[in-house]
């Protein structure tokens, strides 16, 4: 299978590393509107300054790695040229657009497969097991959160600017509420509190899952420290606990290191375990056998709806 | 001065241990008596600690306490409370406050009447953590506030506590009014509206919340979203919590109080443990309330104060009852 790349920054390298670990898959063309910075790192493939150019190629999908606010767009017009899209998330930066770009691709009888790798972390396999085996007993209480500093280089200064981003709701509480629904089915009410106060970007969401389970869901944009993701799920017969900043086996302190990867890089210390790799064979497997169920473009627009309730600091019935 | 004449009334609590030994480790406090209307319960006081039982609270009220310590089950708090205020005898009890609304106005009507004076047990407020934070915030250190996320879960306490006609609820009232305290202290100002959410989740066989999430905002817009579950199973290393995340435009605090310990591992336990070895709240509670007859200041915590966290808690109820986000006011 051959994936064209739109956008050459940190995501695109961490997926180009997955990619060559793949053996039915390879990266045909990478596009970039600054050809001369890709051409200074990778060799042997098709570069190209045109996104045209990058959709008149041979491929059979399109991954976005670019900011938020342009994946729309982009998505929308691989589509025309006939082909199947694999967007980050947020693919656009309301539930609306979100929708109507899935539709967009639904019409075309294409798919737009979101890459929700959180799904496919090493420690998150590790719950699924032991919620399989009922280790922790009957789950009463979920507990949540991710914390993210703001981007301080150029290329990521998009972030900082949540019109462009979606901001903490829609970069991270979607994550996790789309973990919290893979794990514990649907939603049945939610409540939100959400504030944006100069740069700071902080909610906190209640929600009552249809199954009984009770969850609390925090995102911070702007904090102040390393990125962090966090949580506690509390049973009849125990607790599961798990902080990224205690979960790391190896760290580097200074060193030279910049601050490029800022929220990319917890949870990779799982030896033999790259959650992009297990999620593009994945996306290999769906395409290949025309599954839509796995990565379904419906579970974040589900996820969406539920974030949007967060500021309305009123409860919501979720139909 | 000659000690500082303390009567217990009731031991049902089990925060009452501990006052006890406080109390008996400060060479100005005396324990004239304890009142229970259950014997059985006081004999380990009165045959260990030689502290003498009475059966009517009146008759150690007759005694001339210096003030009372009422660790009764919530619902007799404002009984005990106003046997007190009438004998003008001051009133230390427990948290929550009370379980209705009504019955905490009517304990803070008679200590005011009596002139006496009425503290909630928060000794959280005592703590060097939560004090450093206040401190960060009043000098700006993290900014202006935006939310606060909170933990103060728990093991299932059982007994009365789970008797909702004695406690009022399960681990909302529980847990609640602690967190509800320390914000109310440290943004100067009450909470307008509450939303919550719990469900018994986790144990069979009671008749209250088990799991519980309390959601509250202040007239200023900081948020406060607080797990106030009864959730540390008896496999956690240890059986209590209390975290704040408080998130500012210029940084955050963490504080978890629960953090100054030892990770022990022994052949002897089924379980690993985490030993505490951090500052005794307690302790610095009664040593203030001691302290503060010799010197002469009012009680650090007031019975307005209680009433300003129970209130909270009594807000989250109504909140699950009516499944929407209620207004203090309303209550």
């Amino acid at each position: 299978m051959k994936l064209a790349l739109a956008g050459y920054g940190s995501l695109a390298k961490v997926y180009i590393n997955a990619v060559e670990e793949i053996d039915e898959l390879k990266i045909s063309a990478v596009y970039d509107c600054n050809m001369e910075k890709v051409k200074q790192s990778i060799k042997d493939i098709n570069i190209v300054g045109d996104y045209c150019d990058l959709l008149r190629s041979d491929c059979d999908a399109v991954m976005l790695c670019v900011p938020a606010y342009m994946q729309h767009d982009m998505a929308k017009k691989a589509a025309d040229f006939g082909k199947n899209v694999i967007c980050q998330i947020p693919p656009a930066l309301n539930s609306h657009d979100i929708i109507e770009l899935a539709e967009y691709f639904k019409l075309k009888n294409l798919r737009l497969i979101p890459a929700m790798f959180d799904r496919y972390f090493a420690n998150i396999f590790d719950v699924r097991k032991h919620l399989n085996n009922n280790t922790i007993g009957n789950i009463g209480v979920v507990n949540i959160r991710r914390y993210c500093p703001k981007a301080n280089n150029k290329e990521q200064n998009w972030y900082n600017d949540f019109d462009l981003s979606g901001g903490c709701i829609y970069q991270l509480m979607v994550c996790d509420i789309d973990l919290i629904t893979q794990l514990f089915g649907e939603v049945e009410s939610a409540f939100g509190y959400h504030r944006t106060l100069e740069g700071v970007d902080y909610a906190v969401m209640t929600l009552v899952m249809k199954c009984g389970v009770l969850v609390n869901i925090e995102a911070l944009f702007g904090y102040k420290g390393e990125f962090s993701k966090a949580y506690e799920l509390s049973g009849s017969k125990g607790n599961i606990c798990f902080d990224s900043l205690l979960a790391d086996s190896s760290r580097i302190i200074g060193g030279g290191l910049n601050s490029e990867h800022f929220s990319l890089d917890c949870s990779l210390n799982a030896a033999n375990h790259n959650p992009y790799k297990l999620m593009l064979i994945d996306i290999v497997k769906s395409i290949n056998m025309g599954d839509d169920s796995i990565l379904d473009i419906d579970d974040l627009i589900y996820a969406c709806r539920i974030a949007d309730m967060c500021g309305q600091s009123i409860s919501v019935k979720v139909v | 001065m000659d000690s500082i004449k303390v009567a217990i009334f009731s031991v049902a609590h089990v925060h009452t241990h501990t006052y006890v030994n406080c109390l008996l480790a400060n060479n100005k406090a005396e324990i004239i008596g304890i009142y229970d209307d259950n014997f059985d319960r006081v004999k380990p006081y009165t045959e260990k600690f030689g502290i003498k039982y009475y059966s009517n609270c009146n008759e150690l009220l007759e005694q001339k306490p210096h003030f009372a310590l009422v660790c009764s089950e919530n619902a007799l708090h404002q009984q005990l409370t106003l046997a007190a205020a009438a004998k003008k005898v001051d009133v230390l009890c427990e948290k929550p406050l009370g379980i209705t609304k009504a019955s905490m106005a009517e304990m803070l009507k008679a200590c005011s009447i009596n002139g006496v004076k009425l503290m909630t047990t928060f000794p959280n407020r005592y703590v060097h953590s939560f004090l450093n934070a206040k401190r960060a915030v009043e000098e700006g250190r993290i900014g202006k506030l935006i939310g606060i996320k909170a933990t103060n879960k728990g093991s299932m306490p059982g007994g009365w506590f789970v008797k909702p006609e004695l406690s009022g609820g399960g681990s909302v009232i529980d847990h609640t009014v602690h967190v509800a305290d320390l914000v109310n202290w440290l943004l100067g100002c009450v909470p307008d509206s509450v939303y919550a959410v719990c469900a018994n989740r986790l144990y069979d066989g009671i008749s209250v919340d088990d799991v519980s999430f309390v959601n509250f905002k202040y007239p200023n817009g900081v948020f406060v979203s607080l797990d106030s579950s009864w959730s540390r199973s008896a496999a956690f290393p240890y059986g209590r919590d209390l975290t704040m995340n408080i998130i500012g435009t210029e940084g955050s605090i963490f504080i978890d109080y629960f953090a100054e310990k030892n990770q022990v591992f022994s052949n002897e336990k089924s379980k690993a443990e985490w030993s505490y070895y951090g500052e005794d709240k307690d302790m610095m509670m009664i040593n203030d309330v001691i302290m503060s007859y010799e010197a002469g200041y009012d009680f650090m915590i007031s019975g307005q104060d209680g009433y300003n966290s129970a209130i909270v808690a009594l807000a989250a109820y109504c909140s699950i009852r009516e499944g929407r986000e209620v207004l203090i006011s309303e209550i």
